[in-house]
């Protein structure tokens, strides 16, 4: 399946879009002639977030604890409280974001993905063919999967009573996740950082709060200097990690017991370590590096953000975090989500180009029974 | 009960209006700036504070009120109905503790009886018949694959299978099975099940056992049909897989994969004991001695270059140590002996 996914709960939230923010933001505090007849230029409002690590500690295990129990089932509530509990405490120029998915509507979507999943693997084991046609129509569903959650993702955000809205369509969702993956893989993997750039501008440029639409300006360059560096820190990482944990593999086959596992075992042990050290520097800096440019090329109206994310700050974040979720078997896993949420929610600062009590409900749509027939089916979760 | 101060959105604009919100004779009473409301409590939606994040009320026509997390807050959202069963869970730390002790006690019993008793069932609720449609792909997709026709002398392989074919399995019901032979170079010497009751074995084990050796190998493998090991071990690692993936929040496998091997394999040390187990009692009904399948079992290590005198025990080894495997065997060779 190609749909991003992603169960981080340090990014709860919906992005906008804007390549140009920062220079945006410059261009308006120098320039208090483009608002002639207003007060001395508004002052960038900060996003804060009031979570705390202590407190989310007992709504995780809560919530982790009842979907063990009841088999998955609570799960879709466990996913509305923690998104309502990050959202709510989000705020923006006084007010804070909320999230209003249905647990429901949730769960109708994860067992719909569920009894497809369980039909490709199933079918796999026990007969290939079958099983293969079932990947095809999942493989098929996948973009619309992708653009459903988009929609339902967005049409339960709400910020100051306003919802926010996809507007996607299947057409693009189908050329993004169809058939811009076979250009990628086509082009030696030269082409990922373009994607994942397209990918960003469709969520951006198709999302509207209110009447006004989110405006994107981040260039695919931005994205690919991130990839780069990104991919010169893993070098190393893969070249070590990898290297021993094939010739530990290697040693099994030419003298050890075939059955023995130790070797194995440390195989994949090697391959989990480095996977970890990717977790705690490569992909945070690539994220920080994508979540700074972006957010600070992105525009709402008359309304721009900046970002001034530190990729620096965001992987010794990282690592700290790692390190203790390791530690403490999971236990700093709570803290670990609001740290980071914190960190990369705070770096965004609005740039409000009017007030924003003007911004306007798009009052053609019935958002919320929209939202609950459309379902939520990728378990698409923003990074901010 | 005393007013609270709330933000109003009327749901048109995004403008934030400072008010007062209060119970008022089983209904809500809003009054702010250039908004004054009275709602029944049942046109309403009024979700409570999740620990110091605010609170919801949400009208029928799509405005709304932000709550401060405030002790007047959880007062009124108490007075309306009581707190549900979720936030008082998450009101003390101690609840949360206890529920993850519950849950991990909860996991391990599963693991340990849970899992393996609903994949026997599940497993022998599967129907001989589609057990054996879903092989023959199975075996088909190992043919072009891994496998090639076996070079063995067809002599020998008839006199192996009809002397198996002669022996009464314990118990005496006959599992479904059918013995094929396959040159398996990538493989080196090895036999094994499908699920379907077709058991492979390699010319290259043929060619290191004698042909009561043979046969031995042959009662351990149709032990794993018998008790459908092949699809019990797949459902267990299926299902072991999903948690595991699903707990350490890393479905692509390269985290989660080495708890869930370390669990497999535990499962996969007790069939194999459940396999020598039905082999032993196979060769003494037949009158055969379970020292074949020691022999066998020796044979088979020291073409691997396993050292299988010694003691060394592997506990991430996915079978048990063979020198223990062929230990137990000639044990029950001998007590049969001297039942005798």
């Amino acid at each position: 399946m190609t749909q991003p996914r992603s169960n981080d709960p340090a990014a709860p939230y919906p992005t906008a879009a804007g390549g140009a923010a920062p220079d945006a933001a410059r261009a308006w505090a120098a320039e208090p002639a483009a608002y002639p007849r207003g007060p001395a230029p508004r002052a960038l409002e900060p996003v804060e977030f009031t979570g705390s690590g202590r407190e989310y500690f007992r709504i995780w295990a809560v919530n982790l604890c009842l979907s063990v129990l009841t088999l998955g089932l609570y799960s879709p509530w466990a996913k509305v409280r923690r998104l309502q509990y990050f959202y709510r405490h989000t705020r923006l120029a006084g007010a804070s974001f909320d999230y209003h998915g249905k647990p429901t509507a949730i769960l109708k979507g994860r067992l719909v993905v569920g009894v497809l999943l369980a039909a490709y693997y199933g079918l796999g084991y026990a007969a290939p063919v079958a099983g293969a046609l079932v990947g095809l129509v999942l493989l098929a569903l996948s973009p619309w999967f992708f653009l459903q959650s988009l929609k339902f993702r967005m049409a339960n955000t709400s910020y100051r009573g306003l919802r926010f809205r996809f507007h996607g369509t299947k057409g693009r969702a189908a050329g993004l996740l169809l058939l811009w993956p076979m250009f990628v893989g086509c082009s030696g993997y030269l082409l990922l950082p373009h994607w994942l750039w397209k990918l960003k501008k469709f969520e951006f440029e198709e999302t509207s709060f209110g009447r006004a639409r989110f405006t994107f300006g981040a260039t695919s360059n931005a994205f690919y200097s991130a990839y780069l560096v990104g991919s010169l820190m893993a070098a190393p990482v893969v070249f070590v990690a990898g290297g021993l944990a094939v010739g530990a593999l290697a040693s099994t086959a030419s003298e050890g017991d075939p059955e023995a596992m130790g070797p194995v075992l440390l195989a994949y042990g090697l391959l989990a370590a480095g996977y970890l050290a990717f977790r705690a520097f490569v992909q945070p800096y690539i994220a920080a590096r994508v979540q700074q440019h972006v957010w600070s090329s992105v525009g709402l109206g008359a309304h721009h953000f900046v970002c001034d994310l530190r990729p620096a700050a965001a992987v010794s974040l990282a690592a700290k975090n790692v390190a203790l979720t390791l530690l403490t078997l999971g236990l700093y896993a709570p803290y670990a989500a609001v740290a980071m949420t914190k960190l990369r929610a705070e770096s965004v600062r609005l740039a409000p180009g009017a007030p924003l009590d003007h911004l306007e409900a798009d009052d053609d749509v019935n958002v919320s029974a929209f939202a609950d027939a459309v379902g939520d089916y990728a378990d698409y979760d923003f990074g901010l | 009960m005393r007013a609270i101060d709330v933000t109003y959105f009327d749901g048109k604009s995004a403008r934030a209006r400072p008010a007062r919100l209060a119970l008022e004779g089983g209904e809500l009473a809003l009054e702010g700036e250039g908004v004054r409301r009275r709602d029944a409590l049942a046109s309403v939606e009024l979700s409570a504070p999740i620990g110091s994040a605010p609170g919801r009320l949400a009208y029928a026509d799509g405005a709304s009120c932000e709550l401060p997390a405030t002790a007047e807050t959880e007062r009124l959202v108490l007075a309306v109905r009581p707190a549900p069963l979720v936030a008082r869970l998450e009101s003390k730390l101690r609840y949360g503790l206890g529920l993850l002790l519950a849950s991990a006690l909860l996991l391990a019993f599963g693991y340990r009886f849970g899992l393996p008793a609903l994949a026997q069932a599940a497993a022998f609720g599967v129907p001989e018949r589609a057990l054996e449609a879903t092989a023959r792909d199975t075996l088909a997709l190992l043919d072009e694959t891994a496998l090639s026709p076996s070079k063995l002398d067809p002599e020998r392989r008839a006199r192996v299978v009809a002397r198996f074919e002669a022996m009464r399995p314990p118990g005496g019901v006959r599992a479904a099975h059918r013995v094929e032979f396959r040159a398996a170079p990538g493989i080196g010497a090895n036999a094994f099940a499908l699920p379907s009751g077709t058991i492979v074995v390699t010319d290259g084990l043929a060619e290191l056992v004698d042909d009561d050796e043979l046969g031995a190998v042959l009662g351990h493998e149709l032990g794993h049909v018998r008790h459908r090991h092949t699809l019990r071990q797949f459902l267990q690692s299926s299902v072991v897989g999903l948690l595991t993936g699903w707990l350490v929040g890393d479905f692509s496998g390269v985290l989660a994969g080495v708890p869930a091997a370390l669990l497999d394999a535990s499962y996969s040390r007790e069939f194999e004991a459940e396999a020598d187990q039905y082999a032993a009692e196979m060769l003494l009904e037949n009158g055969a001695s379970p020292a074949r399948l020691a022999t066998a079992l020796e044979k088979l290590g020291e073409s691997q270059g396993v050292d299988t005198s010694a003691k060394k025990k592997d506990y991430f080894a996915s079978h048990p140590g063979i020198a223990e495997r062929a230990a137990l065997m000639r044990a029950s060779a001998a007590g049969a002996a001297s039942a005798r």
